[in-house]
């Protein structure tokens, strides 16, 4: 009676500490997926950022392009509004951001492209090193989602795996998306001449 | 049939060596050689013998006073072909694989490559800050790219790593941070120590008591202490501790004397002697090399790059 009272115990004790390090676990996972998540967001906004510079500096050399500059602020006032909470990153939300940041890049590419008809635009030093920050924020934004998707990767491990996911039911650690390779990109920038 | 033989062979041989010339000069991250240093301070891998040595001996001492003065730890990659032709991707590459830099993350490395006519200058995320992709740009479009032009590389590199050094001796916020590395490993080490020490000296006297404890003729743990006495031998080199117990089992009662030597020779404990002797920690692993020992860099994907 009294041995098999210490048996339940020890196996209950082991029990708790495996629940404990498991949900320990899940946390720290968690915390990393939404810090990969803010640096991502973060890449996100220092290339909306750049735009009006961007803008101003087409601006000076190519004034009939008044449709463009327009578009291209409508979409970023939409991008920068664009946010979601780390608790939130379902695929549904992943899909509005990738999309919405898709729309931004395109945009950006047919501001980019108009320097194509500016020669004295594409000489100009202002212009060029404003190309090098866009393409360096691209390159970020590469490296943030990168990162971010593996961290997911190792997170949904944990959550989904058996035992693992008993502890992520009771507690709620809920499968988090990755980001997928640029789904707004499927809708090719409309190139008009 | 010797003749097909020899005729096999020859084939064979040239083939090879035609891959062998097809593949000289077009390098990947996993075959680039890193730079070989004998004697002296060396930032830069030049397997293809594109920069002369008097150029490299420049570049070296102007990259090794930007490590010295701001810590800024650089790597210059001269070749003449790299494979899929993405200058970014594989200084990233680079980079990451030996943690170009240190824990301040300020790595960098400058690649050219001479055939493919690319060229990328890669930041590292602590760098970023001080060397922004604008500004790397405009190093790049005033400096490096008219001498690219004439296929100047020496010179091209040599200013390159001019400029870099001009824009960074201006940033006094960025400066070459103190190696406190050695010193937090040993006073965590001597923390770890003194709490296994502590750890192991309360399990040793639990031990001793819950021994003491026993009965020697019941086999009960039930002895309980009544009466203590100290006592130091004339020629006071010993002291006595004569301990009393008695079992509360069986009743019986039962003493036991305990010798301590005053002399001092072998008071000292069962901690002593040894002492802890060579370096607790050591150097960070990666490839390393001197002018560089590389470790902790990491990128973040900041710099400029183009072709001429």
């Amino acid at each position: 009676m009294k041995k098999s009272t210490i048996i339940v115990i020890a196996i209950l004790a082991v029990v708790v500490i495996w629940a404990i390090s498991a949900y320990n676990g899940m946390v720290t996972l968690e915390e990393s997926v939404s810090k990969a998540w803010s640096d991502v967001e973060t890449t996100y906004q220092r290339r909306a950022d750049l735009i009006p510079n961007l803008v101003n500096t087409v601006k000076g050399y190519a004034t009939h392009e008044s449709n463009t500059f327009q578009e291209v602020a409508a979409v970023r006032a939409k991008a920068t509004q664009m946010t979601i909470p780390a608790e939130e990153l379902t695929e549904e939300n992943m899909r509005k951001f990738s999309q919405t940041m898709g729309e931004m890049n395109s945009a950006l590419s047919r501001l980019i492209a108009i320097s194509e008809s500016y020669p004295e635009l594409k000489a100009s030093e202002n212009f060029s090193e404003l190309q090098a920050q866009i393409e360096g924020t691209e390159n970020r934004i590469n490296e943030a989602r990168k990162k971010y998707n593996a961290s997911v990767k190792d997170y949904n491990i944990a959550v989904r795996r058996f035992p693992g996911n008993i502890i992520a039911g009771i507690f709620g650690f809920h499968k988090k998306a990755e980001f997928k390779s640029n789904e707004g990109a499927e809708i090719a920038p409309e190139v008009s001449f | 049939m010797n003749k097909f033989i020899a005729k096999a062979v020859t084939i064979i041989a040239l083939s090879l060596a035609i891959a062998a010339t097809l593949h000289a000069g077009v390098y990947t991250p996993d075959n680039l050689p890193l730079p070989i240093s004998s004697h002296k301070v060396n930032y830069i891998t030049n397997p293809d013998n594109i920069l002369s040595s008097t150029a490299m001996d420049s570049i070296n001492s102007t990259l090794s006073v930007l490590e010295q003065e701001k810590g800024v730890k650089s790597l210059v990659i001269v070749i003449e072909s790299i494979e899929g032709d993405d200058p970014y991707e594989f200084a990233m590459e680079i980079g990451n694989k030996y943690g170009v830099g240190n824990k301040q993350n300020t790595g960098l490395i400058i690649v050219l490559a001479t055939v493919d006519r690319s060229y990328y200058i890669l930041t590292g995320e602590g760098l970023e800050k001080f060397l922004p992709d604008a500004l790397c740009k405009r190093i790049e479009n005033r400096v490096m790219v008219p001498q690219l032009k004439k296929s100047n590389w020496d010179a091209a590199i040599l200013h390159t790593a001019r400029a870099i050094y001009d824009t960074l001796n201006g940033e006094s916020e960025l400066q070459r941070e103190e190696n406190n590395e050695y010193g937090n490993k040993v006073v965590i080490a001597i923390i770890l120590i003194t709490v296994s020490l502590l750890l192991i000296l309360i399990i040793f006297v639990c031990f001793e008591k819950w021994k003491d404890k026993e009965c020697p003729h019941c086999k009960q743990r039930k002895l309980q202490l009544t009466n203590r006495e100290f006592k130091t031998n004339k020629i006071g080199t010993r002291k006595l501790i004569i301990k009393r117990y008695k079992c509360s089992s069986c009743g019986k009662e039962v003493t036991r004397r305990y010798y301590i030597d005053l002399t001092g020779n072998n008071n000292t404990g069962p901690f002593a002697g040894g002492g802890f002797s060579g370096r607790i920690g050591g150097g960070f692993s990666g490839g390393s090399f001197r002018g560089g020992s590389f470790g902790g860099g990491s990128f973040g994907g900041g710099g400029a790059g183009g072709r001429f």
